[in-house]
């Protein structure tokens, strides 16, 4: 093999594995306040209680294992392989809950946003599913 | 350089990129795995909780997180070849993988539970129909021999 | 080489023969060792197993006085001399290509509180050593188990005393 074709060969090969190695960095969105507060709560109409025992479910359903509860104080925090969820959940009136949920990756904070559109999609179908169950 | 060389180059190129895509099965769905993991049980909620908690102890496992007003228990236990891993980076602050089971127990009616059963073996999660349901068996015969997790010993040691 | 086979079996067979494997006990055996009664409510009985468990250097990773449940686990690092012996005898053997030191012991325990009436309690305590459950029967266990029942009863026992009267108020003067 020649220097030159070994050049084209290696510029070659370098060039098709660029997309894959790029996409593998990903690189942060910074979010304003306002921005990130509207990403990560939402309201719900149900009670602190059943809102709860949702996010409980749906953590199980992500596949996602609790590392520390407190029923009580409204906050719950999960792991999954180096990522985490951590959810507070506040009373806003007896039928209505503001969930918040913070992820991190690496024990450091980075907004996922497709994790937190995630976990919010299983929550309001779990909280669906129970409203019709009940 | 000849054509075909520079075509099994690419060809190289690309199957190393598809590579990662290919799983040998597709990963389950939160309702799949909700299937796998839940089972019912006839008896209330807190007393499936203390059952529950006893079969954990039985298995060797150690509480890692607990919240009885949520009904959820998690537990670890260190597989022999991760135990150096585990001594030498802060014990059960280290996070060296470990073998987890986490629990939830909801109430369905009075008489009537939910238990959901999560394993991890050394960090991966693991579809197991067989191992959930030998926990929830254990669970059923805890909760048989009456008093959960056990009848105290004849000893007694009053204060 | 020949010669030293029959030598090896033999020896071999010899050790195999002293590893006599007890039979794995019944959970009625494990809970027998395991589970114990205590004069006191459920609430002190909890209050005096996490007290008697930082009174033996245990620190608390899990309590959940709701559940009855904590998890507690106490560090010991090996001696300097352990340490040193180990380094050298893994560099000798090693050439010192990986000389290795040796890592602490971790002892964890898990205490079960189990109301049984208003005023009875079974407390049942599992003991593990670096992560791992140690057998009901084993002496380590027995003995921590033993330690940690004494504290916890001299806790039950400090709560009934009378509480001594107060000191009178200093007075200004």
């Amino acid at each position: 093999m020649t220097r030159r074709s070994a050049l084209l060969h290696t510029t070659a090969l370098l060039a098709l594995a660029a997309p894959g190695l790029l996409s593998g960095c990903q690189s942060d969105v910074a979010y304003s306040q306002s921005a990130l507060n509207s990403l990560q709560t939402r309201e719900f109409n149900f009670t602190i209680d059943k809102t709860f025992d949702a996010c409980v479910g749906s953590l199980f359903d992500l596949g996602y294992t609790i590392r520390s509860s407190d029923k009580r104080g409204g906050f719950v925090s999960a792991v999954n392989q180096g990522s985490m969820l951590q959810i507070k959940l506040d009373q806003l009136g007896p039928t209505n809950t503001a969930v918040r949920v913070s992820t991190s990756e690496g024990g450091q904070t980075r907004v996922d946003k497709p994790l937190i559109d995630a976990f919010f999609n299983t929550l309001e179908r779990r909280l669906l599913t129970a409203e019709r169950g009940t | 350089m000849s054509a075909a060389r520079v075509m099994g180059a690419l060809c190289f190129a690309i199957a190393v990129l598809l590579l990662p895509a290919c799983e040998s099965t597709p990963p389950l769905s939160p309702t799949q795995w909700n299937a796998i993991e839940t089972r019912s049980v006839q008896a209330p909620r807190d007393e499936v909780l203390r059952a529950a908690a006893a079969v954990i102890l039985d298995q060797g496992y150690y509480f890692t997180a607990s919240d009885q007003g949520a009904g959820t228990m998690t537990a670890a236990r260190v597989p022999l070849v991760y135990q150096d891993q585990y001594r030498r980076t802060g014990g059960m602050r280290s996070s060296a993988p470990v073998d987890t089971i986490a629990v939830w127990v909801s109430q369905i009616s009075p008489a009537e539970s939910s238990m959901r059963i999560q394993l991890r073996e050394s960090g991966e999660h693991i579809a197991s129909d067989e191992r959930v349901s030998a926990f929830w068996n254990a669970v059923q015969r805890r909760l048989l021999a009456k008093s959960p997790p056990s009848d105290p010993p004849s000893r007694q040691e009053g204060v | 080489m020949n010669r030293l086979s029959p030598i090896l079996i033999s020896l071999a067979c010899a050790l195999l023969l002293g590893c006599e494997a007890s039979p794995p006990m019944t959970q009625t055996q494990v809970d027998a060792l395991e589970i114990r009664e205590i004069e006191a409510p459920p609430d002190r009985a909890y209050a005096a197993a996490s007290n008697a468990l930082l009174d033996s250097g245990y620190q608390l990773h899990v309590s959940d006085a709701d559940a009855g449940i904590i998890t507690a686990e106490r560090r010991v690092d090996p001696s300097v001399a352990t340490n040193t012996a180990k380094l050298l005898i893994t560099a000798i053997l090693t050439r010192g290509m990986a000389a290795q030191d040796q890592p602490p012991d971790y002892f964890g325990v898990c205490v079960e509180i189990l109301p049984r009436t208003a005023s009875a309690t079974a407390v049942r305590m599992q003991t593990y050593l670096n992560g791992r459950v140690e057998p009901a029967d084993s002496p380590a266990s027995q003995k921590t188990v033993q330690e940690l029942w004494t504290l916890m009863q001299r806790q039950v026992l400090m709560k009934d005393l009378p509480v001594p009267a107060a000191a009178p108020a200093p007075t200004a003067k």
